[in-house]
């Protein structure tokens, strides 16, 4: 049987970085293919070329044995593949029903929107897709609102569905649930593309697998031929070194920070107790308190009730800025939209906490000469690779900002206690490893981490003790005497017993 | 660094570009509407005819230094509100009440002129400019305050103080302000609150300290922007008021200083076309003369630089010179100008969107 959709020869390069070079695949129908990588691997990019969004510089695509070429999304929709982003593209405000039937004509008239409606029940039953066609889009968990993704396309009647990195958002029981839908899919005939970089979820569900490494078609083969420690190395290119973490008791450090009784948005009652040289991880799945956590630790919000301390002095009043004074650093969870100004500078993001204190500034002027040494210094020890201190932080991949970020919090001078949130979300593996030996470096500094992650295998490699955080209430897990299964349980809410961290 | 060499000289060229397509565009309507030729003539003739007269008015070397001395005096008001549009948006606070500040700063200046004129000439002129000053500032303030207290955009309260400033204007010049026994105005400013002018070959000139003013406040904005730290804080606010709130800046403040400085520059306008521009004194007219709105168009077009700003209210106000030519010696209407300023505006913003310079407007 000939292949649905191949794929030969595509080369895309993004300025001087080769995105893609000569990738070639083939995806068969009734199947599903995953596409594995590390981030940067090119897996989006390759995608994004099949769905229209990005034309190649060379290459071709043929489906059914017929070249054709696909110049947008329309196309792409035309010749019957979709595509579910990682960013859901949804009216909020709209139904479920009218976000679906967005850019369709046949059923444009009122009087047909009830026969819409059962056909889009009807076809999310088969899918296990269960979904309200009249519950507004806005009003949905994420795990919904990626439902109502894969309807739209479907809706299309596409043969080929991609999903770029399904499950980052997802829950773990929200990702078995889609499983099954994929499972159902293929069973109807459909393929689709699976893009991940978690190894377990591809063995899962995938039965052919393309391995990409910098732009490059590094295995392709059968999903399930090779053990997960081959995979990996294919994937990585080398083989990764676990952190092995040496824990001790740390009670009899001092107590650097401390917090009571906090309540504040979600957050209902969260006492932690953080003693040097500690990293306190904390698990749990997005979206149960972990931004208002770090917010109200850091100053950026008011707590209703409950105290904050730092070494001892009670903090609960001051402003993020004295609390940054006094030693707290934050590394926010959106490093664009929270931790960097994109337009300005490498340097003045540098600054960006301190531009207003000596040496950076005197009597409400910059000292600009004191801001670019002090930037070099950062960019040499941080290892930043920037065209210059002057550069826009925009230019920078993302584990280049994120460096820019460390350097800010933890390199200008040496923080007491650190606020990290998914510090390595979106990152490559070296970049990864570099934020967690920052991390481990402060730890054994004598400061206290605060590590929120919605990574397990980060939290398990780094921190000391584990609480996890559901419906804004906090929980000490057994870590690391128990394993995941008990984290798990308080992730989900499933056991909500135990004691305060 | 010669990277942004050829992008200035790319976009100095497109600019160029665009100004000379929208003036062309521009002066075929008008001749093909019968301007500049007599009738059955061809348009051809008509927009030569008035090509040659905005020639004349061309600031090249070996043309009449008059036309300078207009340009120069016609760019002073729209270059500081111009100026006042640059430093709001630059942080991020839409200030669309140049207007309204404006004629704020009329009102306060001619306040204070009228009623400290016994005092010496430069305690008049600068306690005049500085009421100017407050006038504007203070209205911009009223919308600073509704958003911190109520959360009403600034775009909307701005927009909308305009029209109370103008209803303001009007019944000061039916009451406390009115002129016995005159229409509709207020007294004309002693001589000695009126700002100094320019001498040239012995004769006084139209142009005033007032451009002076204004490119000194361009200079000290630039500044500011460039080497302060509240520039630096105004910056980060505008580019990205989340990352500058979770850096720790008070990003409330920030807006409400920012605006006080926009309603200060627009403000300072009015003081100076009302102290340096005949009538020296407050009209109905007072109230409709655009500056604020041009305002918004020259801060764009000077891409929110200070020094853009300069440049584009010195050329905004050479097309003010070259309209008016067109309409006292081919009858051709003045209003042509809104339109053509309008078109080179939407052209320039068209044309170096993201492409080339990629800053936010």
């Amino acid at each position: 049987m000939p292949p649905l959709v191949r794929m030969e020869q595509i080369s895309k390069r993004f300025g001087n970085v080769a995105a893609l070079s000569d990738v070639s695949i083939s995806l068969r129908g009734g199947r599903v293919h995953g596409l594995l990588g590390e981030n940067g691997a090119g897996k989006s990019t390759l995608m994004n070329v099949l769905y229209g969004l990005i034309q190649p510089e060379r290459g071709s695509i043929s489906i059914d044995d017929k070249t054709v070429s696909i110049r947008s999304p329309l196309d792409a929709v035309r010749h019957g593949i979709g595509m579910v982003h990682q960013h859901f593209m949804l009216a909020g405000a709209m139904t479920v029903l009218d976000n679906v039937l967005i850019g369709d004509r046949r059923f444009g008239a009122i009087l047909r929107r009830r026969e819409a409606a059962e056909r889009l029940v009807a076809l999310a039953e088969s899918m296990a897709l269960q979904i309200d066609p009249a519950a507004r889009c806005e009003d949905l968990s994420v795990g919904q609102q990626q439902r109502v993704e894969i309807l739209k396309a479907l809706w299309r009647d596409v043969r080929l569905l991609i999903l770029d990195e399904p499950t980052t958002v997802l829950t773990p029981s929200e990702a078995e649930q889609l499983f099954v839908a994929v499972n159902r899919l293929k069973a109807s005939g459909r393929s689709i593309v699976f893009i991940s970089h978690r190894l377990g979820e591809i063995r899962q569900v995938c039965d052919d697998l393309t391995v990409l490494r910098r732009g490059t078609v590094v295995y392709d083969g059968d999903a399930q031929s090779l053990s997960n420690a081959e995979l990996s190395q294919i994937m990585v290119g080398r083989e990764i070194a676990p952190l092995r973490l040496q824990r001790d008791d740390p009670s009899s450090r001092p107590l650097v920070l401390e917090a009571t009784g906090l309540t504040a948005g979600k957050l209902r009652d969260v006492s932690l107790q953080i003693h040097g040289g500690e990293i306190l991880g904390i698990a749990g799945v997005d979206g149960n308190g972990q931004q208002e956590l770090a917010e109200v630790l850091v100053g950026l919000r008011s707590a209703a009730s409950g105290t904050v301390r730092l070494a001892g002095q009670d903090i609960t009043h001051r402003s993020a800025s004295e609390r940054f004074a006094m030693g707290m650093a934050h590394i926010p969870n959106d490093r664009k939209a929270e931790g960097l100004v994109g337009t300005m500078s490498v340097a003045e993001n540098l600054v960006l906490k301190q531009y207003n204190a000596a040496p950076f500034s005197r009597g409400g002027f910059l000292s600009l000469r004191q801001m670019r040494t002090t930037a070099q210094q950062m960019v040499e020890r941080f290892d930043i690779r920037t065209y210059g201190v002057d550069a826009s932080v925009a230019t920078l991949s993302g584990g280049n900002a994120q460096k820019v970020i460390l350097a800010r919090e933890l390199g200008l001078r040496e923080p007491r206690a650190v606020v990290a949130i998914n510090p390595s979300r979106g990152l490559d593996l070296a970049a990864t490893e570099f934020v967690h030996q920052q991390l481990l470096n402060i730890r054994k500094q004598g400061g206290a981490v605060l590590l929120i992650s919605s990574e397990l295998d980060e939290l398990f490699a780094l921190s000391d003790r584990i609480a996890v955080l559901f419906a804004g209430r906090l929980t000490l897990s057994d870590f690391p005497v128990g394993g995941i299964k008990s984290i798990g349980q308080l992730m989900t809410g499933a056991v909500q017993s135990g004691s305060p961290a | 660094m010669l990277r942004s060499a050829w992008i200035m000289l790319a976009r100095l060229a497109i600019s160029l570009l665009a100004v000379s397509i929208c003036l062309a565009m521009a002066l075929l309507v008008l001749a093909w509407l019968g301007f500049g030729r007599q009738p059955g003539e061809s348009i051809w003739i008509g927009i030569r005819q008035m090509a040659q007269v905005m020639w004349e008015r061309s600031l090249l070397p070996g043309h009449s230094y008059r036309y300078w001395i207009q340009t120069l005096v016609a760019a002073t008001p729209i270059m500081l509100t111009g100026l006042a549009v640059a430093v709001a948006f630059r942080a991020g606070v839409l200030n669309i009440g140049g207007e309204g500040q404006y004629i704020a700063g009329a009102i306060a200046a001619t306040v204070v002129g009228l009623h400290a004129g016994h005092a010496p000439a430069p305690v008049v002129q600068s306690l005049l400019l500085i009421a100017s000053i407050f006038g504007g500032a203070a209205l911009a303030s009223v919308a600073a305050v509704l958003g911190i207290w109520r959360k009403v955009p600034v775009v909307l309260s701005t927009l909308m103080l305009n029209f109370i400033a103008i209803v303001v204007l009007k019944s000061l010049l039916q009451g406390w302000l009115h002129e016995a026994g005159a229409q509709l105005q207020s007294e004309q400013l002693p001589e000695s609150a009126r700002l100094p002018h320019l001498l040239i070959d012995g004769r006084w000139t139209q142009l005033h300290l007032g451009f002076v003013i204004a490119l000194c406040c361009a200079l000290l904005l630039s500044v500011i922007l460039r080497y302060t730290t509240l520039g630096f804080r105004l910056r980060a606010v505008g580019e990205n008021s989340t990352a500058a709130r979770f850096a720790g800046m008070p990003v409330g403040r920030t807006a409400v200083i920012t605006l006080a400085m926009s309603g200060a520059l627009a403000g300072l306008a009015g003081g100076i076309q009302i102290s340096a521009v005949p009538a020296y004194q407050l009209l109905p007219s007072t109230g409709a003369s655009g500056f604020g709105f041009t305002g918004i168009a020259v801060g764009l077009l000077g891409r929110l630089s200070p020094g853009g700003v300069v440049l584009a209210a010195i050329f905004f106000g050479w097309l003010q010179t070259a309209f008016a030519a067109l309409e006292e010696q081919l009858n051709a209407p003045f209003l042509a100008l809104q339109a053509v300023q309008g078109m080179i505006l939407i052209a320039m913003l068209i044309l170096t969107s993201d492409r080339l310079t990629r800053r936010r407007v």
